[in-house]
């Protein structure tokens, strides 16, 4: 594999397929700059998800996946994903490829905790987000990777395992930063999540402030 | 593959219940790992030491769990002798160590049926990665850059603690591996194998102590 492709992968595929998500749930999504009240991030109150739903996450972000590396590495591809090649990639699959540290625990890490806080920013608990990252990591290892290079195991585990606790991390992280009056946290914030910076967390509060005769207080309104 | 995918249907589903018995689920686990080396065998006559990550997920059912653990560490600079074949190779590197797991562990009960001390049996496969493997040992068929690798697998057995209150655990392993493998690769780039001596000397083995501590990110009541 191109050394460039788990880092374009890392960096240019969440954001791809964070614009796309953000189009296919606009509808659900409510609007953060309430005139009437502030919107807090809270930590995700899973709800319940169609089959269907899910599919279509897992479907676009593997077809996604496919362009993208299509556009990274056409050489690869074009002169080398044949039947024959796949066949016989897949039957050497590995448990540790030599790509550079770089790769293995650096992009493959980031790409499953873009992947996971992807899924947790849609309300799926951390058991589920931690399968459909399992699930989309071996999608494209034993698909997409396989046409080009013997799939390493230790890449799957990686992505997946590091990657969500790594997600985990920046999303606890993430939280209070995002709630900050301070516009620099709330930058870091959305750095270290951005799912939320592009306005897919669905579990967020809006506080609305109520101030009449004789009564102040202020009302919570919780959307998903 | 039809098994392994009803199997995760069948935790999805599992995970998407308001509730969730806390004996029965996922598992993920990070960790911090010091690692000491303790070499034996006609290749290594060093001992060494050096620091890592590792991340486990596991499946805990009533007091048994079964899991699968990726950990990467880096040891300080040491010599090392290694002869495979024809080959008779030295220098004095530091090395990356990745290692890929499965695993099972046993816990016991405490006083309040609380699952503190545990034990662990683990099978891993080892891969030893030298760094600035190119400034000491240039194999002439290699184009620009070369890397060395050393590829085996063994067992551990551990002893781990989960104290009453927060998310920590507290474990140490000893592992023993026999490398088999010595791997040459030349630029990098592609990652083109030169050779790989299946014979690496005769007796070529590693004990290693890990002292690992870690977190349960994914907490231990609840996976939402």
């Amino acid at each position: 594999m191109h050394v460039a492709a788990p880092i374009i992968r890392a960096f240019i595929l969440p954001w791809v397929f964070a614009f796309a998500a953000q189009t296919c749930a606009a509808d659900e999504e409510i609007n953060a700059t309430k005139e009437s009240g502030r919107t807090r991030y809270v930590e995700v109150i899973p709800r319940s998800h169609e089959l269907s739903e899910s599919a279509r996450y897992v479907g676009m972000l593997y077809i996604l996946s496919l362009g993208t590396y299509l556009v990274i590495s056409p050489k690869e591809v074009f002169n080398n994903a044949t039947l024959q090649n796949y066949a016989r990639n897949f039957g050497n699959m590995t448990l540790f490829d030599q790509d550079l540290p770089s790769a293995n625990w650096g992009m493959h890490i980031a790409t499953g905790a873009l992947a996971y806080q992807f899924y947790r920013a849609r309300s799926y608990t951390k058991t589920d987000a931690f399968f459909l990252t399992l699930i989309q990591e071996s999608l494209f290892q034993f698909t997409i990777e396989t046409l080009i290079q013997p799939t390493a195991l230790e890449n799957v585990a990686n992505t997946t395992i590091v990657g969500c606790i790594v997600g985990r991390g920046m999303e606890v992280a993430s939280l209070p930063l995002l709630n900050s009056d301070f516009f620099l946290f709330r930058g870091v914030g959305y750095v270290l999540n951005l799912p939320a910076a592009f306005g897919l967390w669905e579990s967020k509060v809006t506080v609305n402030p109520i101030i009449e005769k004789n009564k102040a207080g202020f009302a919570l309104q919780v959307r998903f | 593959m039809r098994t392994a995918l009803a199997l995760l249907l069948l935790l999805l589903s599992e995970s998407a219940a308001p509730t969730r018995a806390w004996a029965h689920r996922l598992s993920v686990e990070g960790a911090f790992v010091g690692t000491g080396f303790f070499p034996t065998g006609s290749g290594e006559d060093y001992a060494y030491a050096g620091i890592g990550a590792s991340g486990t997920a596991s499946y805990e059912i009533e007091r048994w769990s079964f899991g699968i653990r990726t950990q990467g560490t880096i040891s300080n600079k040491t010599p090392f002798a290694v002869q495979a074949g024809e080959y008779n190779l030295s220098g004095d590197l530091s090395r990356r160590q990745y290692s890929l797991g499965i695993l099972v562990r046993y816990f016991l009960l405490d006083e309040n049926k609380q699952k503190r001390w545990y034990f662990e049996l683990s099978f891993n496969g080892k891969e030893t990665d030298f760094v600035g493997s190119d400034k000491v040992f240039v194999h002439p068929e290699s184009t620009d850059y070369t890397r060395l690798f050393l590829r085996g697998g063994g067992f551990g057995i551990g002893i781990g603690y989960r104290p009453k209150k927060g998310p920590w655990f507290f474990q140490v392993n000893y592992e023993l591996d026999h490398y088999e493998n010595l791997i040459v690769v030349g630029d990098v780039k592609y990652l083109n194998y030169i050779f790989a001596e299946p014979a690496l000397n005769n007796n070529y083995f590693i004990n290693t102590v890990f002292v690992t501590i870690g977190i349960d990110v994914f907490g231990r009541e609840s996976n939402n």
